[in-house]
């Protein structure tokens, strides 16, 4: 294998597969990058076992090949090499010659047949989005789930493909306590697939899509796997096996409150509140009355703050409840509108999120049961 | 308080008053340490911490009472509130001792000895329990009080006092000197407060070090700066429960039936007090004496002991050594939240809620642990409260 190729290249085909490496596997050949340079362009993998990604940079092969290079030392290696032409030539004894300007650097590689197959999937149902559509469905969803390990199914998000009121592609995440749902009307998408995709390997994708947004986004299904091709760039990962929550049932049919306001003045709200209750448990009263919506936190050591913002209110005109402040900075992050509608029901009901004017998003969000509610 | 677990016990029933009662734990068997002793039982000379075995051999009518945590807690809780109607600074020293810092409240009950009357009416009568209250002007000195009159004493010790009237008592009746102190003390001659009293400074600190060697000459003037810091009102910062096994063992599914029986109680504590924490903590200790424990944050704040339970199992499986012989097994669970319920999205999980609620209620009521999960039927800890078996007491 010997190949030559410009460090900017190298450098962005090496940081989209390296944040997949896991170096504390069971499995110590998964700490490698698989280089395979031929005609067409260098190949990089990583795998781990769970997602695999490959990518194909630009390079010119001189002779064709493959070896396995250890992640972390390419990594830092690829990173302080000099901007210039770059030479990896795989010597004898598996040792990778890396030639830039007048000096080199031996790593000791491994042969490249002990590596997982990063797996191809033959069955399965395929359509195409646009990945800046994409991306922002992945965004406005993937906060929502879970990082627990014992809530498994909540790992990832749901992904559905199919006729439903007036969408026919959904994403779905939840954490127990609160849920977002993104849905949107695509022209020509055929339906079947319902999915639940490791968070995870999400985040990986959404990265992806985020660095280059142009263009579309294949996407693959099988039962237990999905995959993602993005121009030179190939993710596959295992889906979650398991039932997902039945959303419909959480999300609340009508509001008897609701009230409009800035989004961006919320935000820095719920933000300023977020200080002062970071010291009691991130508690933060909500209270429409009057035209006005205020955010109350106390914080017994610390102090108190109460933020107020002029709304447009609908339905019942008086309404409470308290919340995680973080809960709600999360998804006001990441609406775009310039405006959004909280809705608020009784006490202990759902708080709901949505952007005016679209897109097809919602944010159902529980409340926390005080001592002063309970009283 | 005199001779407190016992007391309580002799309070509570009748048949046991006048009688040499020892609280432990148990009725009986030949492992059972005596916890506490009537003063019925001291005067024939039962001691605190010797076996059943060798009391009852002194002792043969001695009756060995199953001693009652929770009763002597709730009690000592009682008491406590009755303190607090004096002085807002209470600091809780044991279960059954308490500093009161009167000094800006005596006046107005018409000073310190008539609060101290007051209070010993008002145990004696609603507890029929007795204690010994010290009086003095720091805490060192109140602490000496309360020890030399027993039981059902009030002295008082005035700074004319020293040294004199206290010239002939021994160094051990100080809080601070134990048995290896006292020890060394003696070695330099050292055997009463007079001898302390007169012992120079230099001396006690080359013999003692710094910081102790002060201490104990300040001891020996009679000085105490610390405060009475009350602690009565404190918050939690962690709970937990742990339990020595009556055999070491390798059996990890055995500890793993204790664990879930421990993580049980704790989610019962942390209930009862609304709490709630993301922190579970897991100790174990081995049959060499050797330590092992290890943390785990989580997502959720939990109040649930199954729940905690399966988070400490988790931990148990990062613990590797397979040949390990367990002695000690410890659950607890910190960074705490109080009185603060996150709502979940899914019915479920607001049932399962409901249910430990409705469990908890039976248990207040008829007595902890009536119902429990199958799984610790199994243990050796199944029936069993605290330090005690549950069924001798909460009969309806």
């Amino acid at each position: 294998m010997e190949f030559v190729c410009s460090k900017k290249d190298l450098q962005s085909g090496v940081s989209i597969v390296e944040r997949i490496v896991s170096t504390r596997s069971t499995l110590p050949i998964v700490g490698n990058i698989l280089f395979e340079a031929a005609r067409s362009g260098l190949k990089l993998s990583a795998n781990n076992l769970e997602v695999g990604i490959e990518v194909v940079v630009p390079a010119k092969t001189i002779k064709e090949g493959s070896t396995l290079i250890p992640a972390k030392t390419l990594g830092e290696v690829v990173n302080k090499l000099p901007d210039s032409e770059t030479t990896f030539k795989l010597k004898e004894k598996g040792v990778v010659n890396i030639n830039y300007k007048k000096s080199n650097i031996n790593i000791h590689g491994l042969p490249a047949d002990e590596f997982p197959q990063l797996p191809h999937i033959k069955e399965g149902k395929t359509f195409s989005l646009e990945a800046k559509l994409f991306a922002e469905m992945i965004e406005h969803t993937i906060f929502a789930s879970s990082n627990s390990e014992d809530k498994h199914v909540l790992n990832g998000v749901l992904l559905e493909v199919g006729k439903q009121d007036s969408s026919n592609i959904r994403m779905v995440a939840t954490d127990g306590y609160r849920l977002a749902k993104r849905a949107e009307k695509v022209a020509g998408l055929e339906a079947g697939a319902n999915v639940i995709i490791p968070a995870r390997a999400l985040n990986e994708v959404l990265r992806i899509l985020q660095a280059d947004p142009e263009g579309q986004v294949k996407i693959t299904a099988s039962s237990d796997r999905i995959s993602f091709k993005h121009k030179e760039v190939y993710l596959v990962s295992r889906l979650i096996q398991g039932q997902f929550p039945d959303y419909k049932q959480v999300i609340p049919k009508s509001s008897e409150t609701r009230v409009s306001v800035d989004t961006q003045a919320l935000l820095s709200a719920a933000e300023r509140a977020a200080i002062i209750a970071a010291q009691s448990a991130n508690i933060i009263k909500l209270e429409v009355r009057a035209g006005q919506l205020k955010l109350l936190a106390t914080a017994p050591d610390v102090g108190n703050v109460e933020e107020v913002l002029e709304v447009e209110t609908k339905g019942k005109e008086k309404a409470q409840a308290a919340f995680n402040v973080r809960l709600l900075t999360d998804a006001l992050k990441v609406i775009e509108a310039e405006k959004v509608s909280l809705e608020l029901g009784e006490t202990l009901n759902p708080g709901l999120i949505r952007p005016v004017g679209g897109p097809d998003y919602i944010y159902i969000v529980m409340p926390i049961r005080t001592q002063e509610v309970a009283a | 308080m005199n001779a407190y677990f016992a007391s309580v016990e002799q309070a509570s029933n009748p048949f046991l008053r006048g009688k040499p009662i020892a609280v432990g734990g148990g009725t009986g068997g030949k492992r059972t340490i005596v916890a506490a002793c009537s003063y019925e039982a001291k005067a024939r000379g039962i001691k605190n911490a010797m076996t059943a075995w060798d009391a009852r051999k002194i002792c043969p009518d001695l009756i060995m009472v199953s001693g009652n945590m929770d009763k002597y807690i709730y009690t000592s809780s009682e008491i406590i509130k009755i303190f607090r109607e004096y002085t807002d600074r209470v600091e809780v020293f044991s279960i059954d001792e308490c500093f009161l810092d009167v000094t800006d409240t005596e006046e107005r009950f018409g000073g310190a000895v008539q609060i101290a009357r007051q209070i010993k009416q008002k145990i004696r009568e609603r507890f029929h329990l007795t204690c010994s209250i010290g009086i003095s002007f720091n805490k060192l000195l109140a602490k000496l009080a309360g020890e030399l009159k027993k039981p059902d004493g009030l002295m008082t010790i005035r700074p004319e006092d020293i040294p004199e009237k206290l010239k002939d008592i021994e160094v051990s009746k100080l809080c601070g000197v134990g048995r290896k102190l006292e020890k060394y003390l003696g070695e330099l001659g050292v055997k009463t407060f007079g001898d302390l009293n007169r012992y120079p400074r230099e001396k006690l600190v080359k013999r003692f070090g710094m910081a102790c060697g002060e201490g104990l000459y300040c001891m020996g003037q009679g000085k105490d700066n610390s405060q009475v810091s009350s602690n009565y009102d404190e918050e939690a910062k962690s709970m937990g429960h742990s339990y020595t096994l009556p055999k070491a063992t390798d059996d990890i599914d055995e500890v793993k039936g204790y664990l879930l029986r421990l993580s049980e109680q704790v989610g019962r504590r942390l209930r009862r007090d609304h709490y709630k924490g993301n922190v579970v903590h897991l100790s174990l200790g081995f049959e060499d004496f050797n330590f092992w424990g290890k943390q785990k944050k989580i997502e959720d704040h939990l109040d649930d002991g199954y729940e905690i339970y399966k988070i400490a199992e988790r931990i148990l499986g990062a613990f590797r050594d397979r040949r390990a012989r367990f002695r000690f097994v410890g659950v607890s669970v910190s960074n705490l939240t109080h009185n603060l319920d996150q709502i979940s999205l899914f019915e479920k999980n607001e049932r399962k809620k409901k249910i430990l609620k409705a469990v908890d209620e039976i248990n207040d009521r008829y007595g902890e642990f009536v119902i429990e999960r199958l799984a610790i039927l199994d243990t050796v800890l199944h029936g069993k409260v605290g330090m005690v078996d549950s069924r001798t007491y909460n009969v309806i």
